[in-house]
């Protein structure tokens, strides 16, 4: 799988419209106000487990550290500098991810991965300004491992997403699509449809049919020209209904690379008799067995959520990089009490001095941003109370239902650590 | 191996069993009996229509017509500071402030424009600011960040300047710039009040055809407007001056007019206004389409109980818990402060309930909470 062969104009395509539409979508975002709103107004960030040292720069550097980010983005595209600008490109994105867990958003994790993957491949050496300029050789195949490791990686978000589907809310109830979809009912033409049970069912079905099985219609070459129409139609969809930023647009362009060779060489005027100029990889063992193991990550941190007690939907345990993608409608309320041990006396803490709305809002629906949140009021606070604990009320709905108490109230927080375990101290575990 | 297609078809194979496998596990969730109960499929325009003409326009007419008589016997007061006057302009007052709370919860549409419960009752007052403001008659009502006007600047100039009627005839009598600063305060209400009151008569509507339940429809207003209010009636009438917010420590100063000792009164009429909205009731207090009557048709069920029936009787419970402490409040956060704490408890949990529950089953997303980002 290695050692054979493929034309590497499938990789250029993919480099090019990835590089793109980071460098878009990174502006969009800028233009949106999103870097005041979310870097510069918090004064309190979310960490990811195990990332908890990653810290927000002073607010100086964001903005240019963010025109860096698009800048290298641009690099990407025309393939200048393109190993140097892609590393600068994904360092500073992961950086603006990590650094308020907040902000999680499966599609950006994917841009992550995708562009390590990305990273892997030497997609500049062909109509790039890399090779126009002679840093680099040109090359007209490189191995289809190299296209195959793509094509896998978004195999395997449709298949997770798909499969987290099939549960009784959204095959049984079409939730939380019974609620959303009538959010809609002033589009043009089929707004009015939206408000019908039958036309949510219709929608669930088929997208999680379609999210099991694009990956195989993709891959297999007659049904490849009608699955990518469905794919472009799909995502076009939930572009008009949903407010899901880029992603659509990441998959209509990604899902380019299941195409043959012929196909994309087309785009660049070439044809398969050039010259045949092969990259060849030179660790071959090394490589391989690096991405057995990263995608056998890949594969368990998606499913790792079996292990726990409980419902994902309600635990959120195991929910970041899983691929449980619009799934679910949420929410909370959620109110911090912070006692003193000795003098007895004891507050409600007003979420809102300490977070930003959108925070305060993600934080109800997550357990361990409530940890992180305890701890941080009891260190705000320590001059009035010396001898902390932290008490919680918090109750969530789920799907349409009525309220559930989410956290045990008699759990001094700050006894409790984030872990891999079960958190214990979420009481409410299931949807019934 | 010497098939060239092999290892393609051996990792897509591989995937299908993955996908299987998921499939089986991810069916393991039991199948509750369960039906959401969204009003999408609910015609909610009679209701619109009794919130829109029934109740919001009649109350904030009896609000203007109450609030022309205070300014009336206002101006009458500021040209002729006499004790008579001044008990007249207090009683109309006291009624003003009772019926601000009916009107309270508007803050949407016409109210949005006007910063509807800054402008009128933002308490407590910064009193120094006050009084230094006066001695140097400044008195910009017009940039939206000042406010130290509204009611609460009219408890503290009816009650509040001096310990004694005298007194505080005296300071109006000796120093003509608080009649002319009270005479503005009231003119900044009174043109804010007849803004709205005309916008709503052609924003009415425009509400009565917003039916759907997304962020800037009808419905999402009135739900996220009465949540916001009922919120504002728990943590601001009742729970930063209890102290709950403070380790305990208490905030008899911040209670809502403070001077006049009327706050327990104006709770109770703001939590009974809030009740009534709930409930659909028109100003002549008989029964109109309300909220109530929405989770009643959908069957929305908390534990076996009608959702609706919670809400009531959680409204009832507070009312009974307010109506327990005792008059003052400022003096009552100190001295009873049992039956304070425990009104705060009964009005937090219908937190639960209001911003909760009501908004789940209804499928109304609580949007006072802005959203800077995508989902996915």
């Amino acid at each position: 799988m290695i050692s054979k062969q493929r034309s590497i104009y499938p990789l250029v395509t993919f480099r090019i419209l990835f590089g793109g539409l980071m460098f878009f979508s990174s502006i969009r975002f800028w233009m949106q106000g999103w870097i005041e709103k979310l870097y510069i107004q918090p004064t309190f960030f979310f960490k990811y487990y195990g990332f908890e040292w990653v810290d927000m720069y002073p607010q100086a550097f964001v903005k240019p550290l963010f025109f860096i980010m698009i800048l290298a983005a641009l690099f990407v595209v025309i393939g200048l500098l393109y190993r140097g600008a892609l590393v600068v490109f994904l360092c500073i994105f992961t950086y603006f991810e990590l650094v308020d867990a907040t902000n999680y958003l499966n599609h950006h994790y994917l841009v992550v991965l995708l562009g390590f993957l990305l990273l892997l491949t030497p997609a500049n050496r062909a109509f790039s300004l890399d090779v126009w300029r002679g840093a680099v050789k040109p090359k007209t195949t490189i191995p289809q491992l190299f296209i195959w490791m793509i094509m896998l990686q978004i195999g395997i978000v449709y298949t997770c997403a798909g499969i987290a589907k099939l549960n009784s809310d959204w095959v049984l109830h079409a939730l939380p699509l019974r609620i959303w979809l009538p959010e809609h009912q002033d589009l043009p033409i089929i707004g009015g449809l939206f408000k019908h049970a039958e036309i949510a069912y219709f929608f669930s079905w088929v997208g999680a049919f379609y999210d099991c099985t694009i990956f195989y219609f993709l891959c297999w070459k007659k049904s490849r020209p009608y699955a990518y129409i469905t794919v472009v139609v799909f995502h076009l969809m939930t572009y008009i209904l949903f407010n899901i930023g880029i992603f659509p647009w990441l998959m209509i362009t990604s899902n380019l690379i299941f195409f043959s060779d012929q196909f994309h060489q087309r785009l660049y005027k070439v044809s398969s008799n050039e010259n045949q100029q092969s990259f060849v990889v030179s660790h071959k063992k090394i490589f391989s067995s690096f991405l057995g193991i990263y995608f056998l990550i890949q594969i368990i941190l998606p499913l790792r959520h079996m292990v726990y007690a409980g419902s994902t939907y309600v635990t959120e345990i195991g929910y970041r990089f899983g691929w449980r993608v619009m799934l679910v409608e949420k929410s909370g309320i959620v109110t911090f009490i912070l006692k003193d041990k000795t003098t007895k006396r004891f507050m409600e803490i007003a979420n809102i001095e300490y977070l930003t709305p959108f925070q305060e809002k993600q934080m109800a629906i997550q357990p361990d941003f409530m940890l992180q949140f305890a701890r941080h009021i009891a260190h705000e606070n320590k001059d009035l109370v010396s001898d902390p604990q932290v008490y919680v009320n918090s109750f969530i709905t789920i799907n349409g239902r009525t309220s559930k108490r989410y956290i045990n109230p008699n759990v001094d927080l700050l006894t409790e650590s984030d872990d891999w375990g079960n958190k214990p101290f979420i009481i409410a575990r299931d949807l019934k | 191996m010497t098939h060239p297609h092999l290892p393609k078809y051996r990792l897509l194979a591989a995937f299908c069993v993955l996908t299987i496998v998921g499939f089986l596990t991810s069916c393991k969730d039991d199948n509750q009996k369960f039906t959401p109960s969204c009003i999408s499929e609910y015609d909610i325009s009679p209701l619109l229509l009794n919130y829109s003409d029934e109740i919001v326009i009649p109350r904030l007419e009896s609000f203007d017509n109450q609030f022309d008589k205070c300014l009336k016997q206002g101006v009458n007061f500021i040209d002729n500071p006499q004790l008579t006057n001044l008990t007249q302009f207090r009683e109309e007052y006291i009624v003003v402030y009772k019926l601000w709370q009916t009107v309270s919860t508007f803050t949407f549409g016409p109210g949005e424009d006007v910063f509807w419960v800054n402008s009128f009752n933002n308490f407590p007052l910064n009193e120094s600011r006050v009084l230094l403001d006066v001695q140097e008659s400044k008195m910009n009502f017009s940039s939206p960040e000042d406010y130290n006007k509204g009611l609460p600047l009219l408890d503290f100039f009816l009650y509040g300047l001096s310990a004694s009627d005298e007194g505080i005839l005296d300071s109006f009598k000796t120093n003509s710039a608080f009649g002319i600063y009270t005479k503005a305060v009231l003119d900044d209400m009174d043109k804010k009040l007849d803004d709205v009151l005309e916008n709503w008569q052609s924003y009415a509507n425009q509400f009565k055809q917003n039916t759907g339940t997304t962020d800037g429809q009808s419905i999402n207003l009135l739900v996220n407007a009465l949540n916001k209010d009922y919120e504002n009636i728990k943590r601001n009438k009742i729970g930063i001056p209890s102290g709950v917010l403070s380790l305990g420590f208490t905030n008899p100063r911040e209670v809502e007019s403070y001077h006049s000792g009327q706050s327990l009164e104006l709770a109770k009429t703001a939590i009974q206004s809030s009740k009534d909205l709930f409930l659909g009731t028109k100003l002549d207090g008989t029964d109109g389409e309300g909220l109530e009557e929405v989770l009643r048709s959908i069957g929305a069920n908390k534990n076996g109980i009608s959702l609706a029936d919670v809400i009531i009787n959680q409204y009832d419970i507070a009312l009974e818990k307010v109506d327990a402490i005792q008059e003052t409040l400022h003096e009552s956060v100190d001295e009873d402060k049992e039956n304070v704490i425990k009104a705060y408890n009964v009005l937090s949990e219908q937190v639960i309930y209001l911003k909760s529950d009501m908004p789940s089953v209804m499928c109304i997303p609580i949007t006072y909470v802005d959203n800077p980002s995508d989902s996915d």
